[in-house]
């Protein structure tokens, strides 16, 4: 039998910490739904989500309610959507959009993924189409996300694309410019891109993956930041200690997290009869006061976001996330790390403000944890080649080292560095980031082609 | 052919006293079910079934037992054993199967929590399996451990306990048992 003390425990990170299930997104193959027009297509893709997901929100709410412990959020990832529309023009692909779009409402999903398209290698007419209905189908849609994978250590970085792709994030940002370019939040750019994510904007149903699963994000930042204040308050009192103590902590109430993503996961893949895919151990912030990675990272000994150590600090939550969740779950996926996006996270948009974070350091922090530029607004004139620049960066650093890398980067029309903007609830909020030695990249960029493939995708 | 029965012992706590319970039991050719013992202010308390010979009365089991545990101890004992009805000599107490509940609570210590509470439990048909309580620093802890088989519908428990968090002044907190063995134990 349990001790009380644990009991106890265990409340106190259920009432005082946040502690919730971040995301359970149901992946739905739609490979059946292909036929010979778009109005068919999107017939059978709306048909075949209701099929599957009609008892998502409702077998979400029972268990949280069981448990006591709530779902965020109920989301839907699909195969990427270049195989669905293949042999439509862009505008059947913005069809598709609308139809995906159409079914997430039907259902009372929060979010839609898998507009997507993997371009590692080469870029095919269906995935130039897709990318061409982006503007219109990111605008005309509420729910749908979009993510394109542009690179991988196996096959390199297809330059080609991100030259394509700074313009169209862009134009996507244009084209939504009344909401502040929002329709650019919805769509990233990735290397190594997981095919099992159960998080927006990247989550889509890989083609490796069953007809339908259920993939669970757990909790956020707030019960790792408790555990850690707890943590520091023993050591004030009577020992002496050192990081890896703190890691030690964290590490023990990432377990408990995952477990209780695990659990709650299970049951609901149980109750909708389909099978249970994996754990996304990613801490996710929300701009809720408390749910924050940026306040971890002063917890863990910097006063400022983006200070020297700022990265180390990233690296030590980074790994003990992993080893703490990874042994509490029977299969892990996803992302799997710490995300940093800045609009999203209150603690890391107030350093933007302030200057203490700096696009640079991001970038370096990305080079440790899960994920990349993540909702980062920057000026509305920046020139598309810049973006792509970003954006090769980036994926430069996930080809290199083996690991997911991506770029959400939002242009606000209209503003400059400095200049707040705000898209309310989970996307958060935060001042226009200055992009040191903008228009500088152009060459690089125009020079398009292949970055090629680093020496260790030669595993065979 | 053997009889269950459940035998209580009270008496200030001291070592030797399982020794001396368990051994009597033996001697008796009697066989040792589940046991749960406590200890609360300087005293024991201790309740277990055991099997006997079917030929063996129960007052031959009271006498024995008394017998050794005044050759052990001068202390004062209270003693029942009282023949069991069912079979609950090998019964799985593992609280996670089912639909086992916690409830905790911890307000400012005051006369009447544990009766307000447990009058709620009653109300609802939450069978109370275990029950833990504590003073801490003025606040008193209560650990309930409540079987929900047979009990109201979870979300109108939920939304009384509001009433009754309103009532007592404190925060009550209702979970399923599975979510503290996920997050305590190795084993899921």
């Amino acid at each position: 039998m349990l001790r009380p003390d644990l009991i106890l425990d265990t409340i106190q990170m259920i009432s005082q910490e946040n502690l919730d299930v971040r995301a359970i997104t149901m992946g739905i193959d739609l490979m059946d739904c292909k036929s010979d027009t778009v109005n068919k297509t999107c017939s059978n893709i709306i048909a075949k989500i209701k099929n599957y997901a009609k008892n998502l929100v409702h077998a979400c709410d029972e268990v949280a309610e069981k448990y006591s412990i709530p779902v965020v959020n109920k989301r839907i990832s699909v195969t990427p959507i270049s195989h669905i529309g293949a042999g439509f023009d862009s505008k059947g692909f913005v069809e598709l959009a609308i139809a995906m779009d159409t079914a997430a409402e039907i259902v009372g999903i929060d979010l839609i993924g898998g507009f997507s398209a993997n371009v590692e290698k080469g870029i095919s007419n269906a995935d130039m189409a897709l990318f061409e209905s982006l503007p219109a189908a990111l605008s005309k849609t509420k729910k749908v996300n979009s993510s394109i994978n542009a690179g991988s250590t196996r096959y390199g970085i297809n330059m080609d694309a991100v030259k394509i792709l700074g313009h169209k994030i862009k134009e996507i940002a244009n084209a939504t410019s009344k909401e502040g370019g929002f329709g650019a939040a919805k769509f990233v750019v990735f290397c190594n891109q997981p095919g099992d994510n159960p998080f927006m904007a990247g989550a889509m149903h890989g083609l490796g993956e069953a007809e339908a699963v259920i993939n669970c994000g757990v909790s956020g930042p707030g019960v790792i930041a408790r555990a850690i204040e707890r943590k520091i308050k023993e050591f004030d009192r009577n020992e002496s200690f050192g990081i890896h103590g703190l890691a030690e902590e964290i590490k023990q109430a990432s377990f408990r997290v995952t477990r209780c993503g695990e659990l709650i996961g299970r049951e609901i893949a149980k109750s909708l009869g389909i099978p249970f895919g994996v754990v996304d151990l990613s801490l996710a912030p929300t701009p809720k006061v408390g749910d924050s990675i940026g306040e971890i990272i002063k917890l863990l000994g910097v006063d400022v976001i983006g200070a020297p150590g700022s990265t180390a600090i990233i690296a030590i939550l980074n790994d003990a996330v992993k080893k703490g969740g990874a042994f509490a779950s029977q299969c892990v996926g996803g992302l799997s790390g710490a995300f940093i996006p800045v609009m999203e996270d209150a603690e890391l948009a107030s350093a933007a403000k302030d200057g203490t974070l700096s696009i640079e350091k991001l970038e370096a922090m990305t080079s440790v944890c899960s994920v990349g530029f993540d909702m980062i607004p920057v000026p509305g004139d920046i020139d598309a080649e810049t973006i792509s620049a970003l954006i090769a960066d980036e994926l430069a650093i996930g080809m290199i080292n083996s690991k997911t890398t991506a770029a959400r980067i939002i242009p606000v029309p209209g503003k400059k560095a400095g200049e707040m903007v705000s898209f309310g609830g989970l996307f958060g909020e935060s001042v226009v980031m200055p992009v040191k030695n903008a228009g500088k990249s152009s060459r690089l960029i125009n020079f398009a082609g292949k970055i090629p493939a680093p020496i260790h995708s030669l595993k065979n | 052919m053997t009889k269950e029965y459940l035998i209580s012992v009270i008496t200030k706590d001291n070592v030797g006293i399982i020794a001396n319970i368990s051994g009597t039991i033996e001697k008796l050719k009697g066989n040792l079910g589940q046991l749960r013992e406590h200890v609360l202010g300087g005293y024991l308390s201790m309740i277990l079934l055991a099997e006997f010979p079917v030929k063996l009365e129960k007052e031959e089991i009271e006498n024995q037992l008394g017998e050794n545990f005044r050759k052990f101890s001068d202390e004062k004992f209270s003693l029942l054993v009282w023949p069991s009805k069912y079979n609950h000599i090998s019964d799985n107490m593992d609280f996670t199967y089912g639909d086992n509940y916690i409830l905790t609570a911890c307000p400012k210590d005051r006369k009447g929590l544990v009766a307000d509470i447990s009058a709620f439990c009653s109300k609802h048909k939450l069978n109370i399996l275990n029950l833990n309580t504590q003073t801490r620093n003025s606040v008193y802890n209560m650990i309930f451990i409540l079987k929900a088989s047979n009990s109201s519908p979870i979300k109108l428990i939920r939304e009384e306990l509001k009433l009754l968090e309103e009532k007592l002044g404190t925060k009550l907190m209702f979970q399923h048992y599975r979510i503290f063995k996920a997050t305590n134990e190795i084993k899921i």
